[in-house]
């Protein structure tokens, strides 16, 4: 199924060009074909599914309201994730400036300090999906964000460069040192990453 | 090599964008550094492991675009927001209209009471009693009149009787008015009175009780008929059983003659024999 999804998103150009000129239906299908990528990379992002679902849905409304805009539809998937990115940038912002308005403070900050303090004991019955999940939450946004892309979207580091306009190597560096920090955090967890 | 070319070429290699001869290159330099090898098959383990997260299936939300036509230009607004603004175009209308038209809300013990114009609740209260005493006057009258007009029929029909009895009265204190009655009169009166009830009750008792007698006399006959009817028949259902059993022995006897003769024949045939 996601086979096919994929072979549908790599010909979808012309989906793509009648969404510029105004067809709504080639446009709900272009929805169809992208959210399912666009809402996993955001619940990658996030670890939520609520936050996801609401940052794919402003993403799409971004893309509707300005996808006439796009200037060539090769590049309608790099500039939809740069959309994704900047709703979850400022998703990002918007909690921490809440958590730092929050008079008795955000439990999930408290959570997530207590997780990093000691994962053994917070990471006791979690599932491994989620461990994994709310572990790639804690990385920096900049490492987090290139890790989803190479990981779990499967861009080439020439698109991650080009959709978060850094260098290559740029890249592979926050890359790398995100896998480096995942894997001390693994280590750290009840998981005992093992070789 | 320096840090950044080393996580390079790591990550390229880890993530298969190396060239070939690159990627020779870069394997044998693992086989002559056994950290690097070590490091190498971690992070492999790790995104092996990162593989478990996988993606989750999402339903996209119902279509808010509908399916406008291509020849209209894109990004104008979503058809969602139409629906909003008729209805807050709708509301304004309302409003207006209201304004203009005096509607007017207002709350009382009552209730809250919606209309146009100034609504007097006070006077409308005040109404409502005047109206429900009137209504409560105007029932017990006609219950008065009612009850008048029946006294007064009654009282005629009294006045006629009463006079009736004044008039008989007055004839009979004009046919004797030289009479006079005096206490033995009365006694006499009453013992004579006395008298005829007495009289009156014994002859009630002497009717009654014949009319007793009379009574059980025919029962009891009626119930002997009745016994004795009872005892002619099962007299005569008694005699036909008595009948039939007779017939019955009769019958037994002459089967009974019957199976004694072929015995007897039956012996004396073997014997011969």
């Amino acid at each position: 199924m996601e086979v096919l999804e994929n072979i549908a998103i790599s010909h979808s150009k012309s989906l793509i060009e009648k969404a510029q000129g105004g067809d709504e239906h080639a446009y709900g299908k272009l929805v169809g074909l992208w959210f399912k990528r666009i809402y996993n990379f955001s619940l990658k992002y996030f670890a939520d599914h609520d936050l996801a679902m609401e940052v794919t849905q402003r993403t799409f409304i971004v893309v509707y309201q300005k996808i006439s805009h796009l200037k060539a539809s090769e590049q309608f998937q790099y500039w939809l994730y740069k959309i994704a990115l900047n709703h979850c940038r400022e998703e990002d912002r918007r909690r921490k400036r809440n958590r730092w308005f929050s008079i008795f403070g955000d439990d999930e900050v408290a959570n997530i300090a207590s997780k990093a303090g000691n994962p053994e004991k917070e990471y006791g019955n979690k599932e491994k999906t989620e461990m994994l999940a709310e572990m790639l939450n804690q990385l920096p946004a900049d490492q987090k964000t290139v890790l989803i892309m190479k990981e779990y979207e499967g861009m080439k580091f020439r698109e991650i460069a080009e959709v978060l306009n850094i260098s290559e190597n740029t890249a592979k560096s926050r890359l790398y040192y995100g896998l480096k920090a995942l894997k001390k955090m693994l280590e750290n967890s009840e998981l005992n990453y093992k070789i | 090599m320096k840090q950044t070319d080393f996580n390079k070429e790591m990550t390229d290699y880890l993530y298969g964008e190396l060239s070939a001869v690159e990627r020779r290159a870069f394997e044998e330099k693992m086989q002559k550094d056994q950290q690097l090898k070590h490091e190498f098959e971690e992070l492999k383990a790790l995104r092996t492991q990162l593989q478990a997260l996988t993606d989750k299936d999402v339903m996209e939300p119902f279509p808010i675009w509908g399916n406008r036509s291509a020849t209209k230009k894109s990004g104008k607004g979503l058809i969602l927001l139409r629906p909003v603004t008729a209805i807050a175009a709708t509301l304004i209308l309302l409003v207006m209209v209201g304004y203009l038209a005096g509607f007017t809300i207002s709350m009382n013990r009552q209730g809250i009471m919606l209309g146009f114009g100034h609504l007097d609740t006070t006077s409308e209260a005040q109404l409502s009693d005047a109206h429900f005493k009137a209504l409560v006057a105007q029932a017990i009258a006609e219950n008065n009149n009612e009850i008048l007009d029946k006294l007064n029929t009654r009282d005629s029909s009294f006045q006629e009787k009463f006079t009736a009895l004044e008039t008989s009265l007055y004839k009979v204190v004009k046919q004797d008015q030289s009479n006079t009655i005096t206490d033995h009169d009365l006694e006499k009166f009453l013992e004579e009175l006395e008298r005829r009830n007495a009289e009156l009750v014994r002859g009630y008792l002497t009717l009654s009780a014949a009319q007793q007698q009379a009574y059980f006399k025919t029962m009891l006959t009626q119930f002997n008929d009745f016994v004795q009817e009872q005892r002619s028949e099962d007299l005569a259902l008694i005699q036909n059983n008595l009948i039939e059993l007779k017939a019955s022995q009769s019958i037994q006897k002459q089967k009974t003659d019957q199976v004694l003769a072929s015995l007897i024949s039956t012996i004396n045939y073997n014997t011969k024999n």
